[in-house]
């Protein structure tokens, strides 16, 4: 009698707990648009020339969810930023595609470029270059200061004057990416920890500020920056290296003797080595070679279109 | 025992049902109506589409009242900007040469509600964004403090207010009429701000005067009220071909007033309301003008001959002794307010006014930073023109005497003494 009344209340509970299901359907329709937006002709070139190949969005327009609201900043002028898409293409994108695959830039370049067309400045109306956010996106600042008509790219001089800058593409945008681009490849994989005991000691910290440029060499670093800490001090020698010439190379070695004192030579030699040992065995590059590919794409820049797209 | 076993059903039963009583409850699914009958993904592509017909349906373009800045402290500015279907915006201003636009893209997207973007950079409207403006206004990073994100709030075809991303100023767009010309009309706008300036103000409102002056497109007002309080406000405005029209509405002696319409034959400015405000144009003698609370910027190429010498030395020691260089030095109301490097500090002089058009003006103190900057012997050299070491005293000229931009002072002793002081900030090299 029990086990027939537990029985029936067993058929109630599972007809109830069934029925209870209500069946909601999904929208068939995405909420995210599927058609093409409208392009104009630079938008088809980036689709073409970044996007598709590199899978880079090359944002040219300013865009508020890509862009640090912390800095009060202006949007990029169109025609220069044609100028550099095209530049970034030739000098960068290209230089690492002809010295270490395509695969290679594919596979680790930052996946966005936000351009803005003024400088950011801190409140100590010091300027930001550049950042990179955990490798994916390059924020390139200043695209209104280049001058189309008379690109200008010093790899001759390697302290350059902050208080007044130049027009400077290498300054303001290669180095800059290529330092950038530095801490991505490190972040892949890591280096060796012997690079963080050469200069251990002479790390500055935040007060690198106060260190000149010119005055570096001689403790070991090849720019005011690379002193605040090692990581730092890897990508400079290494953005520096890879995009100034060999006397300017040179020049940053004599400079690092302070009269029969050659410690401050023999450090930035010692990291040089390492970081050389580092992308031939983790990453297959020869820099110096990479160097010479750079430098020549450079010189190309003299005679490129930077005004028509091809 | 047969008693036992029952209980024990008893208890079995007593689960059974519980856990029927939960697992019923459990599967309902609460159906709430969804309040809005479409996803908010759907509804915002909608509204954007909507915004941007309404955007592109005025013909001739819209008159934007544009205020940079989050306490609107440079005033508003006329924007005329008319949205084209193939995504640029064809932009003038007041601010620049009346016949000028610029054309750049345009976008409306989704960021917290729909938001009018100009995210091409367009020479006109993002002057006021720059943080390092053309005419040197505002810090380094700063510029004007000017938007060019808007988030929408209202959208009709009569009217569109908006409000800036950063600064939150209230921005507010109207159809321009399809029979006015930009030009003409910027073009009357830049007459009557010129006609309407005085160098100084009176306003009265019930029985409340207040001194007036203005800085950019913004008055300061300076008044004590019913308790004997003195109180000092910033208004700022935007002119009209007739007037000034006022950001907020102003109430002061329990008047309230939103625009001003000027009258030339009497340089008068009348209020809309009842109240009965107004505002007076004032011709103010120069040596009242030059301490009566404007700013009056000096500078190293303003000065005659007889005075660079002294600048050269003064700013060759500071650069060579401090490390630093004078980034402004201006008089206002007898006081002489400078930087140098990062340090701010000021000179407090004596002045003493004969006539309209004479002045001397003696040192008689400084705060910390000044007594620093003299005693160690910079502010003596560039105060040298101004003040000599024992006062001196000047005739003065200018450029327009119902609205001077510009005061001249010639030194009665020495005439080749010559300092030209300018209204419009400037920096001192």
């Amino acid at each position: 009698m029990i086990m027939k009344y537990i029985k029936f209340i067993l058929i109630v509970a599972a007809t109830l707990v069934i029925g209870s299901c209500s069946n909601e359907k999904l929208d068939p329709n995405s909420i995210f648009p599927t058609e093409s937006p409208e392009r104009n002709a630079f938008d088809t070139w980036l689709l073409n020339n970044y996007t598709t190949p590199y899978n880079i969005a090359f944002n040219y327009l300013y865009k508020d969810n890509d862009t640090d609201q912390s800095y009060n900043v202006i949007p990029a002028e169109k025609d220069k930023s044609i100028a550099l898409a095209i530049m970034i293409k030739h000098v960068w994108l290209e230089a690492y595609a002809e010295c270490c695959g395509e695969n290679f830039i594919k596979t680790y370049s930052p996946r966005v470029m936000q351009l803005i067309g003024s400088g950011a400045y801190n409140s100590n109306e010091s300027m930001v270059m550049g950042t990179a956010e955990g490798g994916l996106k390059v924020m390139l600042y200043n695209v209104n200061a280049i001058d189309i008509n008379n690109p200008y790219i010093d790899v001759e001089n390697p302290y350059v004057d902050k208080t007044n800058p130049t027009k400077d593409l290498n300054y303001y945008f290669f180095h800059t990416m290529h330092h950038e681009f530095g801490h991505i490849l490190n972040q892949k994989k890591n280096y060796s920890t012997d690079f963080n005991l050469v200069s251990a000691a002479k790390y500055k910290s935040t007060d690198w500020i106060n260190l000149n440029d010119a005055d570096a060499p001689k403790l070991g670093f090849v720019s005011g920056y690379a002193s605040s800490e090692a990581r730092e001090d890897f990508v400079e020698i290494y953005s520096i290296y890879i995009t100034h010439s060999e006397a300017c190379w040179q020049k940053i070695l004599s400079d690092a003797v302070n009269g029969t004192d050659t410690s401050g030579r023999d450090a930035i030699i010692a990291k040089f080595n390492i970081i050389k040992n580092y992308f031939k065995t983790s990453w297959n590059i020869d820099i110096t070679q990479l160097r010479d590919v750079i430098l020549k794409r450079f010189e190309d820049i003299k005679t490129l279109d930077l005004k028509n797209l091809k | 025992m047969m008693n036992d076993m029952k209980i024990l059903n008893i208890r079995i039963i007593n689960l059974l049902f519980i856990s029927v009583i939960l697992s019923v409850l459990g599967s309902c699914t609460p159906e709430v109506d969804s309040v809005f009958d479409d996803s908010s993904a759907n509804r915002i592509t909608k509204a954007l589409q909507v915004d941007k017909e309404i955007l592109q349906g005025a013909k001739n373009g819209w008159l934007m009242k544009y205020y940079p800045a989050s306490d609107q402290r440079y005033g508003g500015y006329n924007m005329l900007v008319k949205f084209g279907t193939d995504g640029n915006a064809v932009i003038a201003c007041d601010k620049f040469d009346a016949s000028k636009t610029s054309t750049s893209n345009y976008s409306l997207v989704q960021s917290a509600g729909p938001v009018l973007t100009f995210n091409e950079y367009n020479e006109i409207i993002h002057y006021f964004s720059d943080p390092v403006n053309s005419d040197g206004i505002g810090k380094k990073g700063d510029g004007m403090l000017g938007d060019f994100e808007f988030t929408l709030r209202e959208v009709s075809n009569q009217k569109i207010v908006m409000y800036g991303k950063k600064t939150n100023s209230r921005i507010e767009m109207t159809p321009i009429s399809p029979d006015t010309n930009w030009t003409n009309y910027l073009k009357s706008i830049q007459v009557a701000e010129y006609n309407m300036g005085f160098g100084m103000y009176s306003y009265v409102a019930g029985n409340i005067t207040a001194k007036v002056t203005m800085s950019y497109r913004s008055m300061t007002m300076n008044y004590a009220d019913e308790k004997g309080n003195n109180i000092s406000t910033n208004i700022p405005y935007l002119v009209t071909p007739t007037g000034y029209e006022l950001y907020d509405t102003l109430s002061i002696g329990n008047v309230k007033v939103k625009t001003l319409t000027y009258n030339a034959g009497n340089h008068e400015f009348v209020s809309d309301g009842t109240g009965g405000a107004k505002l007076y144009g004032i011709i103010t003698p120069l040596n009242q003008l030059l301490t009566g609370g404007s700013n009056w910027y000096f500078s190293y190429g303003n000065l005659s001959t007889f005075g660079q010498p002294y600048w050269d030395k003064a700013a060759n020691d500071l650069y060579t002794k401090e490390g630093e260089v004078l980034s402004y030095m201006y008089l206002n109301a007898n006081i002489i307010y400078f930087k140098s490097g990062s340090y701010p500090g000021k000179y407090t002089m004596t002045s003493s006014l004969q006539g309209d058009n004479n002045i001397g003006f003696k040192l008689s103190g400084y705060d910390s930073n000044g007594q620093f900057y003299y005693t160690n012997g910079y502010f003596q050299y560039f105060l040298y023109p101004f003040c000599g070491a024992s006062g001196r005293s000047f005739t003065l000229s200018c450029d327009n005497i119902q609205n001077p931009t510009v005061i001249i002072l010639t030194d009665v002793t020495d005439s080749s003494n010559v300092i030209t002081l300018t209204k419009k900030s400037s920096a001192p090299y």
